[in-house]
């Protein structure tokens, strides 16, 4: 049988996303309360409804179900402690934000262990509050960047995420269709300066700047 | 910055420095802190920008940290790191499947054979009489849904029981019992985490509170006594308890038939 929503018309079919866009953030809003309230009953929830999407993404980047276990939970300290400290509301749904932790904190893990290689001592130093603590800011930055990244023209964004993966300029000129690598060359350096004065103009940047 | 700036500092990210240019490199990162900076903000964006790096914070003493530091250490946190262990736990738990009528016939068939030969083929200690007898599962949750904060303790307790480590659940049953008073439930969990630690005499003296209670399931408190009794081999008092629970069709009156005719044979 057909859900009643689908016979709404137009007008109330916005009335029912805006219903159920409400109905998210409440999610989210009972989700942040119980990891605050350490209610193990709704956390069971938070569980069942996301720890699957994490432990294949995981498994399918290099990890093991122990990585992606450790991840989950890390990721579910670190929305914790956001929370006491800013009472922010999730603007997408609980859900996606969670996973967009899960996904930094796992790339983090994997630059770590690239790093251990060559720094090994340095990395085993650091407790387990201080490298939640660092992963924390860490995490702020990235967010802040790829905001700002947002913020720009969608040509300064292309031709910036070209450049950062490190795109040889000779390709950036292929694809964007610029006349020379002369022209991408001042045309990346006018998008990063715009970028720069966004980033440093944001009030977020102020606890930042000092790391 | 300017535009040769730039491109030197990006050669520098990129490691293709020509000797030259990393010896000038060098000096200018040694004696112009403007410079200094804007390599440092130019490799965060970079590292932070490309899908595969990740930018870390390396050494420094900001302050910043040190609070995140002491919230990561404290009991609040501490809380909510013990509940997502439990709430993992719980998950992890294989789930139950939906079986086939068939497979469900032949496996109530073997258990009621099962059952009938433990009960009436066979002799037991007393220990296999509490054994066989107990049925913690069977407590009612003792949490009150809608009660958020007032459970948390309740639940963490629960949890422990569940996974039968009395040694945790008791003291937190213990804590939250004086404002739980008229929880039936509770007064139970107490008792049989105490029978099991071996703590009889606190195990009686839990189940004497309970059936002196004006609580509904107060009754229920005869029944987990004489199987206090049968666990602390005071079969006599065991068979004592058995009988008004018999007598007066309390809680369990026809398990306690059995378990009364097994005792005298």
């Amino acid at each position: 049988m057909c859900k009643k929503w689908y016979y709404v018309t137009h007008s109330n079919i916005k009335v029912y996303f805006s219903a159920s866009i409400k109905k998210i953030k409440i999610m989210g809003d009972i989700f942040l309360k119980a990891l605050v309230d350490g209610d193990s009953r709704k956390i069971i929830l938070i569980y069942n409804k996301n720890f699957s999407f994490v432990k294949k993404f995981v498994l399918q980047n290099k990890g093991g179900i122990a990585d992606a276990e450790d991840i989950f939970q890390k990721a579910l300290l670190q929305i914790t402690v956001r929370y006491k400290k800013e009472e922010f509301q999730i603007n997408t749904s609980f859900s996606a934000y969670l996973f967009t932790v899960c996904k930094n904190l796992w790339r983090r893990e994997l630059n770590k262990s690239k790093n251990k290689v060559t720094n090994s001592e340095v990395i085993e130093l650091v407790s387990e509050e201080r490298d939640n603590s660092l992963a924390y800011l860490e995490l702020e930055r990235q967010e802040l960047f790829v905001e700002k990244l947002g913020e720009i023209s969608e040509n300064c964004k292309k031709i910036l995420t070209l450049f950062f993966a490190k795109t040889p300029y000779s390709e950036i000129v292929e694809s964007t269709g610029y006349n020379s690598e002369t022209v991408v060359r001042q045309r990346v350096f006018k998008c990063k300066k715009k970028l720069t004065e966004l980033i440093k103009s944001d009030v977020k940047y102020n606890s930042l700047k000092e790391l | 910055m300017s535009l040769e700036e730039d491109i030197l500092i990006e050669k520098h990210l990129k490691e293709t420095l020509s000797k030259s240019e990393e010896k000038y490199f060098s000096e200018k990162m040694a004696t112009d802190n403007s410079f200094r900076e804007k390599v440092i903000f130019e490799k965060q964006l970079f590292e932070t920008l490309s899908e595969k790096d990740w930018s870390f914070i390396e050494e420094t003493n900001s302050k910043e940290v040190e609070t995140l530091e002491c919230i990561f250490k404290s009991d609040d946190l501490k809380k909510t790191k013990e509940a997502i262990s439990i709430a993992y736990e719980e998950y992890s738990k294989p789930k139950k499947k939906v079986l086939k009528l068939s497979y469900i016939a032949a496996a109530s068939v073997a258990i009621l054979i099962a059952v009938y030969s433990l009960l009436y083929t066979t002799n037991y200690s007393h220990n296999e009489l509490y054994a066989l007898y107990i049925q913690p599962n069977e407590l009612r949750s003792s949490i009150i849904r809608g009660e958020g904060n007032k459970t948390k303790d309740l639940t963490i307790g629960e949890t422990y029981f569940n996974h039968k480590d009395y040694g945790k659940a008791l003291p937190i049953f213990v804590k939250v019992l004086p404002n739980n008073k008229n929880n039936a439930s509770l007064y139970l969990y107490i008792a049989i985490s105490q029978i099991e630690l071996s703590k009889y005499n606190e195990a009686q003296a839990t189940l004497d509170n309970l059936i002196n209670s004006d609580l509904i399931d107060a009754e229920k408190g005869y029944w987990y006594k004489s199987l206090l009794f049968v666990k602390s081999n005071k079969l006599q008092e065991a068979r004592k308890q058995l009988k008004v629970v018999i007598k007066n069709t309390y809680f369990k009156h026809k398990e306690a038939k059995e378990l009364l005719s097994k005792l005298e044979s």
